[in-house]
């Protein structure tokens, strides 16, 4: 499927080879677990395997797919490792496999990790919110360290303004630009110089002046981007009315919006990693535009309300209907990022683009056989064109919600990704237990043989 | 089943250490004031049987957005809508003014950068604008360096210092030389609204005071005060205060407060802080079943503004005590809420089309009856007793609830048609695990169930007559009731619920949450309250007079060089 061309641009890494990049697309509220897996079990991926499913967007794409299943949350759900509401673990523990305390957890995710070691200047992995309705414990899933959420951008076309830097526009007009911004910004930093010489500073308020100080860093050094939206696109994300936060019919819009800036900021190279929710955990839009009247967290329950707790009659296709859709945003992703090419390939097969959610079956919290959708190999990493089952057991949620030992928490793919991005630990190894819940190693049949 | 009253996070405890490394630059102090104990003597009181060691707090407290928003408009003479603006807070805890969480990632550098030079630019291309900001007719060097100096006292809220007035001057004059006094002024506005000293409220000009603790220069009690009184910056009065050395002083202290309090920038925080009490922001994405309410969609900000209206009336204009707070029968509405009220039009509206209302005081009273709280603490087509009933618990009786045990069966039980929804969610909760908790849970929730799921009085559901009887144990009192204002006007008369409100008002003037060791403080201001028939107002005031406030302790890492 040709895409129309949607910005001028000048690769970032078309002459040299392309460092890998992460994005990850997160979906609340589970899925529906009958119709997610391609049929006829692990094994190679096939167009006819997905027909049916929710993944039957994905058709013609398969070869540059991995679809995993049968992995747990680690921590675990259900009280087994925290004692937690599972929307809470599920969305907080994503990419952290970390412990959480008052809706918050207690450890970096594995996005802002990778961030910090390839993305230029080291700075944050790029993280959108197409909406943010849901439950106030299950806001993020990223998280720059312990209890720190990494601020989210609710406007693509802030986000858009945040790295375009100064358009290339008159040449005297940017020198003018440039002169002003120096000459303001070394006074402001003089401010900051002369405060952190204060003693009466303890180490918290070092970091925090810290952390400031390296937001402004590189303010006035930003040169003109050749990495632009065309003219139309960008103006559609300059409409976008930063007030609505994609509630009710914006979300759609705002998405798609979304999902193309942070698709040209990973073409363009501002950032390697990028992070995508579509709605906070037990997420609570209506899907609208797919005619739907109930909202998404009381359909993944089958409930019309929960204290009528009257069955929502074709409750099963209104949430095959959801992942059905953003099914199609994934591919919509994959189309953006199959068509920039780095050197070696396109951006799309250097990267892991990785959809997942905070639950499996929305009905019970379930936090085993996880749906874990990767594409891209990572620039050969990881395995394509498979289907693989992780658990060793047909069926993973015939296991139950309880009292189980360990067999594949997702902790390993959270190592994995580390691995397939380079990213090392502080010593210079590769990584080989990310998270503070689960097991040690990668989930090594997912890797490319070498 | 008691209520248990268990406090919050736990905390370390600052070291007692005497300070004694040496100051960095200080400012030219104040004329000498007299440095006497801040705190009141009735407070001092209460602190004498409850005197916490003061916790670990920082000195630099970066402005919330509201507070920055507040502050502009009164620099720049202009409103600045932040909500469109400013890279969103998280705020997981209850108060958004919490001095942990307030940092600045890079995305919201960006956006104060973006304001300053938004406002930088409009001066710089507009010689009148710049002329009225500066008052300098003549637009010359003199007059900015004048202006340099007043203005950049009032962003910093406090004098600069010389090599802060040359750095100033040497920015303006390479703008002046790029395009002329407006330019000029343009660059150094734009310099000024991106400083730390700007954004935060920096508190490192130590002074002594009582038993070790540390004040704040005169300066920083005049932000200290300002910010929290009124969410904005000091004003001339203030700052005149402060330079005259009339500020540190126990009397000029209590007349500041007084002052402040009595002044139009206190309603905005006393408005806030009750909307966030009762978690208002989230109103706005509250959605019910549109074929049962089909106007509701719309109603999420006029619910907000009800809140901040009655509570600025009920605290400031008819200084109200906590238990007529509580259950005070009045509201403001407008025309659709009045609907919704099943009240005639509102006459004598404001400009925002609210005006206040009288209520039948046997239905309605106080914030628990408003439409914000129950229709936030319902579901699309229903009430939701457990969600009202755990709301009252934690947040106005300020009780620890656990979470659900994790082994309950969360698949809910099939309903026979014409349930109410008292019997539905009697029967979801009978189960062995559950009682222990919602035997006290349920009761409080099912007082309210004379309300539907937009806040509406109704006598029936699902054609039977509504239910709303109960008892619960509160303290040693078995308390019983039917409908809501006899369980609200008994928990009014409580000290548990006078304790709690107290704690989140220390929790939001404190910008923190309490430790472990500080438990007396709420206890004990709620006492000196009660004993003596306080009012709201009165209850803020000795807040902002205790030393937990006005003082820090020595924090261990300080006389480090870094």
């Amino acid at each position: 499927m040709a895409l129309p061309l949607l910005e001028s641009l000048q690769p970032a890494h078309a002459n040299v080879k392309a460092p890998r990049r992460l994005m990850i697309m997160f979906q609340p509220c589970g899925v529906d677990v009958s119709r997610f897996w391609p049929k006829g079990g692990p094994g190679a991926l096939s167009d006819s395997a997905l027909e049916g499913t929710a993944l039957s967007p994905l058709a013609g794409m398969t070869k540059k797919l991995l679809v995993l299943r049968g992995v747990h949350s680690s921590p675990r759900g259900h009280g087994l490792d925290i004692k937690l509401n599972d929307h809470a673990l599920g969305t907080n523990a994503r990419l952290t496999a970390a412990a959480i305390t008052n809706g918050l957890a207690e450890g970096i995710s594995v996005d802002q990790f990778i961030a910090k070691q390839i993305n230029p200047q080291s700075r944050p992995a790029l993280v959108a919110a197409v909406a943010r309705s849901g439950q106030r414990d299950s806001q993020f899933v990223s998280f720059m360290g312990a209890r720190q959420p990494a601020p989210m951008h609710d406007s693509p076309w802030k986000m858009y303004q945040d790295f375009m830097g100064l358009s290339a526009a008159d040449p005297a007009v940017l020198e003018r630009v440039t002169k002003r911004r120096q000459s303001v910004m070394d006074l402001v930093r003089g401010q900051f110089a002369q405060l952190s010489t204060s003693p009466r500073l303890g180490q918290k308020d070092r970091e925090k002046l810290d952390l400031h100080f390296s937001g402004i860093r590189d303010v006035e050094n930003q040169v003109a981007s050749s990495c632009k939206l065309r003219a139309e696109l960008e103006a559609e994300v300059k409409a976008v009315n930063p007030t609505l936060l994609g509630a009710g019919s914006t979300f759609v819009q705002y998405g798609k919006l979304h999902m193309d800036v942070l698709s040209l900021a990973l073409a363009c190279g501002h950032t390697n990693v990028a992070t995508l929710m579509w709605g906070a955990g037990a997420h609570s839009s209506t899907f609208g535009w797919l005619g739907q009247t109930n909202d998404h967290h009381l359909i993944s329950h089958r409930v019309v309300s929960f204290t009528s707790s009257t069955e929502l009659n074709g409750a099963e296709d209104m949430l095959h209907s959801i992942d059905l859709w953003h099914a199609k945003q994934f591919r919509y992703l994959m189309d953006r990022l199959n068509s920039y090419t780095d050197l070696e390939g396109t951006v799309l097969d250097n990267s892991a683009l990785v959809w997942l959610n905070e639950l499996s079956d929305g009905k019970s919290h379930h936090y085993r056989d996880l749906p874990f959708v990767i594409a891209g190999s990572a620039g050969g990493y990881l395995q394509q064109g498979q289907f693989m089952n992780l658990s060793k057991l047909a069926d993973p949620l015939s296991l139950g919600l309880r009292g189980l030992t360990e067999v594949a928490p997702h902790n390993k793919l959270l190592t994995t990704l580390c691995n397939a991005m380079g990213a090392k630990t502080p010593a210079g190894g590769p990584v080989t237990n990310f998270g503070s819940y689960g097991l040690a190693g990668e989930f090594d049949e997912i890797k490319a043989k070498t | 089943m008691k209520f248990l009253f268990s406090p919050c996070l736990p905390v370390v405890c600052a070291l007692a250490c005497s300070c004694s490394g040496s100051a960095s630059k200080q400012v030219d102090p104040p004329p000498a004031g007299n440095i006497d104990d801040l705190t009141a003597p009735d407070t001092s009181q209460v602190e004498a049987t409850c005197k916490p060691a003061l916790p670990q707090t920082s000195r630099l407290i970066r402005l919330t957005h509201r507070q920055y928003a507040n502050t502009l408009a009164e620099l720049m003479g202009e409103a600045v809508n932040v909500g469109a603006v400013l890279a969103p807070d998280p705020t997981p805890f209850r108060f958004d003014n919490d001095a942990e969480l307030l940092r600045v990632s890079e995305p919201l550098a960006r956006d104060y950068r973006r304001v300053a030079e938004d406002i930088g630019s409009r001066l710089a291309g507009n010689a009148e604008r710049a002329k009225q900001l500066t008052e300098c007719a003549n637009q010359d060097t003199a007059c900015a360096t004048r202006f340099i100096k007043t203005f950049g006292a009032k962003v910093f809220r406090r004098p600069l210092r010389s090599e802060e007035l040359t750095a100033f001057a040497k920015l303006y004059e390479v703008g002046r030389t790029t395009g002329g006094f407006p330019v000029g002024i343009g660059w150094t506005v734009e310099a000024m609204l991106q400083t730390p000293d700007f954004l935060y409220r920096v508190s490192v000009d130590d002074q002594p005071g009582p038993e070790g603790l540390i004040t704040p220069s005169a300066w920083e009690l005049a932000s200290l005060l300002s910010f929290t009184l009124w969410n904005s910056m000091p004003d001339d009065e203030l700052f005149t205060a402060a330079a005259q050395g009339k500020l540190l002083g126990r009397v000029a202290l209590r007349e500041q407060v007084r002052r402040m309090l009595n002044d139009r920038r206190a309603r905005d925080m006393v408005g806030d802080f009750h909307n966030q009490f009762m978690e208002g922001k989230g109103f706005a994405n509250l959605q019910r079943d549109p074929k049962v309410f089909p106007t509701f969609g719309s109603l999420g900000p006029a619910m907000q503004k009800e809140i901040e209206l009655f509570s600025t009336a009920a605290v400031l204009d008819d200084e109200l005590p906590f238990a007529a707070f509580m259950t005070a029968p009045f509201t403001y509405l407008n025309g659709a809420l009045a609907k919704l009220y099943g009240l005639p039009a509102p006459t004598n509206t404001d400009a925002n089309g609210f005006s206040r209302v009288t209520l039948d005081g046997g239905k309605r009273g106080g914030l628990l009856t408003q439409p914000g709280f129950l229709s936030s603490r319902a579901h699309q087509d229903a009430s939701a007793p457990i969600l009202r009933g755990t709301f009252v618990l934690k947040h106005a009786l300020c009780m620890d609830l656990p979470p659900p045990p994790p082994d309950v069966d969360l698949t809910l039980p099939t309903p026979e048609p014409g349930m109410t929804t008292r019997e539905l969610v009697t029967r979801i909760t009978s189960g062995g695990a559950c009682k222990s908790c919602h035997s006290f849970i349920n009761p409080i929730g099912f007082a309210f169930e004379n309300f539907n799921a937009v806040g509406q009085w109704r006598d029936m559901d699902a054609g039977k007559p509504v239910d709303a009887s109960g008892s619960v144990d509160l303290g040693e009192e078995r308390v019983d009731f039917t409908g809501p204002m006899p369980l609200l006007n008994r928990l009014a008369q409580s000290p548990e619920a006078a304790t709690c409100y107290a704690k989140n008002w220390l929790s939001f003037i404190l910008a923190r949450q309490l430790g472990e060791a500080e438990r007396c403080l709420p206890e004990s201001l709620a006492q000196l309250v009660g004993d003596n028939d306080l009012t709201i107002k009165d209850l803020i005031a000795q807040t902002v007079a205790t030393r937990a406030f006005l003082y820090r302790a020595p924090n261990a890492e300080e006389g480090k060089q870094p």
